[in-house]
C-alpha cells in the first residue's frame, strides 16, 4: 500500500507549483548587465599632486551636468509663446523628461548594486558604489523638477536603504544583523519590485 | 563539448561558452527555484543570482561532483537565503493543522479538493522535508545529488523524504481510496 501511495503521490505532486517556461533571455540580460556593472568599476585616479580622487566624483559631476544641460537646453529651445502659461508648461514638461530619464538610469544602477549586495562579498568597491549612488539619489531628490510623487517616494526609500547599505560592515564584523535590517527594509517597502517597475523594459544596468 | 572543456573556455573569458553553460543548466535552476518559492519574480531573481555566483566561483569547481550538482548547491544556497529574506513579508507557510481538514466525499468531485489539499500539505511541511520532497519526488533529483547539493548525508535525505511522505500520507488519509484503487 505504501508503494501505491508513493507512486500516487509522485504523480499527483507533479502539478505542485508547476513552473512556467524559463524566461531565459530576460534573466541572461540581467546577469550580463550586472556582471558588466561589476567589471567596469571606476579605477581610482591619482592626480599630479598625489591626492587620491574619490571614484564617485566623476559620475556624480557627469550626472549633475546632464541635469543642468538638459534643463538649460530646455530653456534655450523654448520659442517665444504668446501664452506664458503654455510656455511654462512646455518648459516644465521638458525639464521633467530630463529628470525622469536620469532617475530611470539611476534606478537601473541601484538595482545592479542590490544584486551585488545579494550575491557578493561587501568590499571597498561596493562601499564606494553605494556612496556614489547615495549621493546621486540625494542629487535627484533635490531636483526641483522632480514632480512625479511615486518616483520621489522611491528615491526617498532608496536614500534610507543606501545609507544602511553604505554603512554595512564587512562580513567578519557581525554583518548578519545589519543585513537582516536591510533585508527587512527592502521587503517591507518592496524595493526590488518597485525598482523593476520603474525601469523601462526591465533592469538593464 | 565536454564539461571540462566548457568550464575551461568559460574561465578563459569566452562569452559564447558562458551562454552555453547557462543554457545547459538554467531550466533546472529556474524550475527548482520556482518549485521552492512559488513566485516567478523571486525564481528569476534567484536564478540570476545563482549564475552570477556560478561564473564568479567557477574557478573553485574541482570536478568532485557533477557540474550540475555543484550548480544546484549554489542555487539551493541562493534560494534558501532568498526565501529567508521574503519570509516575513510573504507568510506563505500554512499550518499543518489547517491542511488537515476533512475533504469532500470521495468520487469524481474529489479531484479538485485533493489538489488543493496536496498543495497545502506540501507547503505545510517543515522546510527540510519539503525541500527534499520537492527535489526528489517532484523534480527527480537522486538522493546523492540532493545530499551533495544540500550538504547533508545521503541517509538524511532518505530519512527526510520518508518522513515527508509519512506526513503527507497522514494529511491525505481522507483520499486513501484514490491510490488504493489504482
Amino acid at each position: 500500500m505504501t508503494d501505491d501511495f508513493d507512486e500516487f503521490l509522485k504523480e499527483a505532486a507533479k502539478g505542485y507549483r508547476a513552473p512556467p517556461p524559463t524566461p531565459r533571455d530576460e534573466i541572461w540580460t540581467r546577469i550580463a548587465a550586472s556582471r558588466a556593472h561589476h567589471a567596469k568599476r571606476p579605477v581610482e585616479v591619482i592626480d599630479l599632486a598625489g591626492r587620491r580622487r574619490a571614484p564617485w566624483i566623476g559620475p556624480l559631476v557627469a550626472m549633475a551636468a546632464t541635469l543642468l544641460v538638459g534643463i538649460g537646453i530646455g530653456r534655450l529651445t523654448i520659442m517665444p509663446d504668446p501664452n506664458p502659461e503654455v510656455a511654462a508648461a512646455a518648459q516644465a514638461a521638458r525639464a521633467n523628461k530630463v529628470v525622469r530619464f536620469a532617475a530611470q538610469e539611476h534606478f537601473g544602477q541601484v538595482n545592479a548594486l542590490l544584486t551585488d549586495y545579494a550575491t557578493g562579498p561587501i568590499t571597498e568597491d561596493f562601499h564606494a558604489d553605494a556612496r556614489e549612488l547615495l549621493a546621486r539619489t540625494r542629487l535627484l531628490l533635490s531636483a526641483e523638477r522632480l514632480s512625479d510623487p511615486s518616483t520621489r517616494r522611491l528615491l526617498e526609500d532608496l536614500e534610507l536603504l543606501l545609507v544602511q547599505v553604505a554603512r554595512l560592515a564587512p562580513a567578519e564584523n557581525g554583518q548578519a544583523e545589519e543585513r537582516e535590517l536591510i533585508d527587512d527594509n527592502m521587503a517591507e517597502r518592496a524595493i526590488r519590485l518597485r525598482l523593476r517597475d520603474a525601469i523601462p523594459g526591465g533592469p538593464t544596468a | 563539448m565536454t564539461v571540462t572543456a566548457l568550464v575551461r573556455q568559460v574561465l578563459a573569458g569566452d562569452q559564447l561558452a558562458e551562454r552555453e553553460l547557462y543554457d545547459q543548466h538554467v531550466d533546472r535552476v529556474y524550475r527548482l527555484a520556482y518549485r521552492l518559492t512559488g513566485d516567478g519574480d523571486l525564481a528569476s531573481d534567484c536564478t540570476q543570482e545563482t549564475f552570477i555566483k556560478v561564473f564568479d566561483k567557477l574557478a573553485t569547481f574541482r570536478g568532485e561532483s557533477a557540474l550540475s550538482t555543484w550548480i544546484t548547491s549554489v542555487a539551493y544556497s541562493v534560494i534558501y537565503n532568498g526565501l529567508r529574506r521574503v519570509k516575513r513579508a510573504r507568510a506563505t507557510e500554512v499550518d499543518l493543522e489547517v491542511a488537515e481538514w476533512t475533504p469532500a466525499k470521495t468520487g469524481g468531485a474529489a479531484e479538485p479538493d485533493l489538489k488543493v489539499s496536496l498543495k497545502r500539505a506540501i507547503e505545510g511541511l517543515p522546510d527540510g522535508y519539503r525541500t527534499v520532497f520537492v527535489m526528489h519526488d517532484v523534480e527527480g533529483y537522486t538522493h546523492d545529488e540532493i545530499a551533495t547539493s544540500l550538504g547533508i548525508q545521503e541517509g538524511t535525505s532518505k530519512a527526510q523524504l520518508s518522513r515527508a511522505r509519512a506526513k503527507l500520507r497522514k494529511i491525505l488519509a481522507a483520499f486513501e481510496g484514490e491510490w488504493i484503487t489504482q
